[in-house]
């Protein structure tokens, strides 16, 4: 699957790397997001449960997540 | 929008004396049930937004929708409060100077001394079994965070609660004291600020004192927006936040006992907390004619935007009045959204995640004393102002 950060609307509210540790981190002081380890994830259901997780958490809309 | 419907909300006023914790909520619930935004006649003329969609959609426009003034009426200070009454294309840069010391990583390391804090708080009451817990924790323990943060020292901790609780909450109705408390303030800040030039320690101040923008020293005027925007933000918000977040532990034993049992729920609780009482209720100015919600508004138009109605809106939270500890999504707008989203958020809820774990490990079994009359903050700040407990006895665990 694809997870992608809109950094324009990331406001670093922090929902995603608080909520979904093993798939974001704050980038910088800010709090701005960052998928770990990139937009490429594999497919795994309990990874993508997470990313969905996030994504629904981000009062600023900033992720969409793309599966095949 | 039907006008009749827009009208309903003539009389609403933020700071009406008969406003209650009994009525806050159900009045918000039946003004959005006629339209998401309203127009009041009081202190000139504002639109009066409940609406989520709509809240969110106001924030996301800072050019149509300026931040300054943030407060109807206005606080007595001539100086905007800086970042958060600052617009586009300025705003980012002030922001950028204080966001180091309010970053995730900083936030984390306040964790334990936060544990700390609480401890002492509670060891103070422990023992008695009884206490109003908003004046023993829910007042001293934002303002102890607040000084550490700022690198203010804590033994001046009631001078910040009296400026703040002037400031904010005897403007609209004492102007006069609320601007000798702002003078107060600023005279305070200008001798801290001059004392971190001739000697800079790395604290929240020396920061401040030495911070440059486009090669330029900050004036006095952008120094003493930061340190009023620094010091009431941190304080008279979680202050009631927490006040309110006691109360319902306090009223609702089966939330308590589910937090005890299991607190992996407390970050997840906490959140739902924050939904239910958000405390800040912003305004906003429009820039230009624009139109929200089918609402034509005019340059200039007064908004008060009602962030602890739109966190209520079953629009976008099924069930909204009810407590779901686990809610998901819960997207609420407590912190705000877009450019001016609280910098203290991440702490702010440490603050709480932490007062929640030590609280219920010390006085698992806290309750409202009966006969207790209840205290509702009303105007921009709202929030439970008193909240008499019992409890088991405990023993104190410092020294």
């Amino acid at each position: 699957m694809k997870v992608l950060i809109d950094g324009e609307r990331c406001q670093g509210h922090g929902r995603c790397w608080s909520l979904e540790k093993q798939l974001f981190e704050p980038k910088d002081d800010l709090g701005h997001s960052a998928v770990i380890g990139g937009e490429d994830q594999s497919d795994d259901a309990v990874l993508l449960a997470a990313a969905m997780r996030a994504a629904e958490a981000c009062p600023e809309r900033a992720i969409t997540v793309f599966t095949d | 929008m039907a006008d009749n419907a827009v009208r309903k909300y003539s009389e609403y006023d933020h700071h009406a004396p008969d406003i209650s914790l009994e009525n806050v909520h159900e009045s918000w619930d039946t003004l959005r049930a006629q339209c998401p935004i309203g127009r009041s006649d009081a202190y000139g003329g504002m639109w009066v937004v409940t609406g989520y969609a709509e809240a969110h959609e106001i924030f996301h426009d800072p050019e149509a929708f300026s931040s300054t003034p943030l407060i109807i009426p206005p606080f007595p200070q001539a100086m905007k409060m800086v970042p958060v009454e600052i617009d586009p294309p300025d705003h980012f840069k002030y922001r950028t100077l204080v966001a180091t010391p309010f970053s995730p990583r900083h936030a984390e390391k306040m964790v334990e001394p936060l544990r700390v804090i609480v401890n002492r708080l509670i060891d103070d009451f422990i023992e008695d079994g009884q206490c109003d817990i908003y004046q023993t924790v829910a007042t001293p323990y934002p303002t102890l965070m607040g000084t550490i943060m700022l690198g203010l020292p804590d033994s001046d901790a009631k001078l910040f609660e009296d400026w703040t609780h002037k400031i904010i909450h005897m403007s609209a109705t004492d102007f006069e004291v609320a601007g000798e408390a702002v003078i107060e303030l600023y005279s305070y800040f200008y001798a801290l600020l001059e004392d971190r030039r001739a000697k800079p320690c790395g604290d929240m101040m020396s920061l401040l004192a030495e911070a440059e923008l486009e090669g330029e020293k900050l004036t006095d005027e952008e120094l003493m927006g930061f340190c009023l925007l620094l010091l009431i933000a941190s304080i008279d918000t979680s202050q009631k936040a927490i006040g309110s977040m006691l109360w319902q532990l306090a009223t609702q034993p089966e939330v308590r006992t589910r937090l005890a049992a299991d607190p992996k729920l407390i970050p997840p609780a906490v959140e739902e907390f924050l939904r239910l009482w958000a405390p800040v209720q912003p305004a906003r100015r429009a820039t230009r004619d624009v139109e929200v919600g089918g609402i034509p508004m005019k340059e200039g138009d007064q908004l008060l935007v009602l962030l602890g109605a739109a966190n209520r809106d079953d629009r976008e939270f099924p069930g909204a009045a009810q407590t779901v500890l686990d809610r998901s999504p819960n997207r609420h707008l407590t912190f705000g959204t877009h450019i001016h989203r609280c910098l203290g958020s991440h702490i702010a809820r440490l603050e709480m995640q932490v007062l929640l774990e030590e609280l219920l490990r010390r006085l698992p079994d806290f309750e409202l004393q009966d006969g207790a009359e209840i205290e509702w903050s009303k105007g921009q700040v709202q929030g439970v102002v008193k909240v008499p407990i019992r409890f088991t006895p405990g023993t104190r665990e410092g020294a």
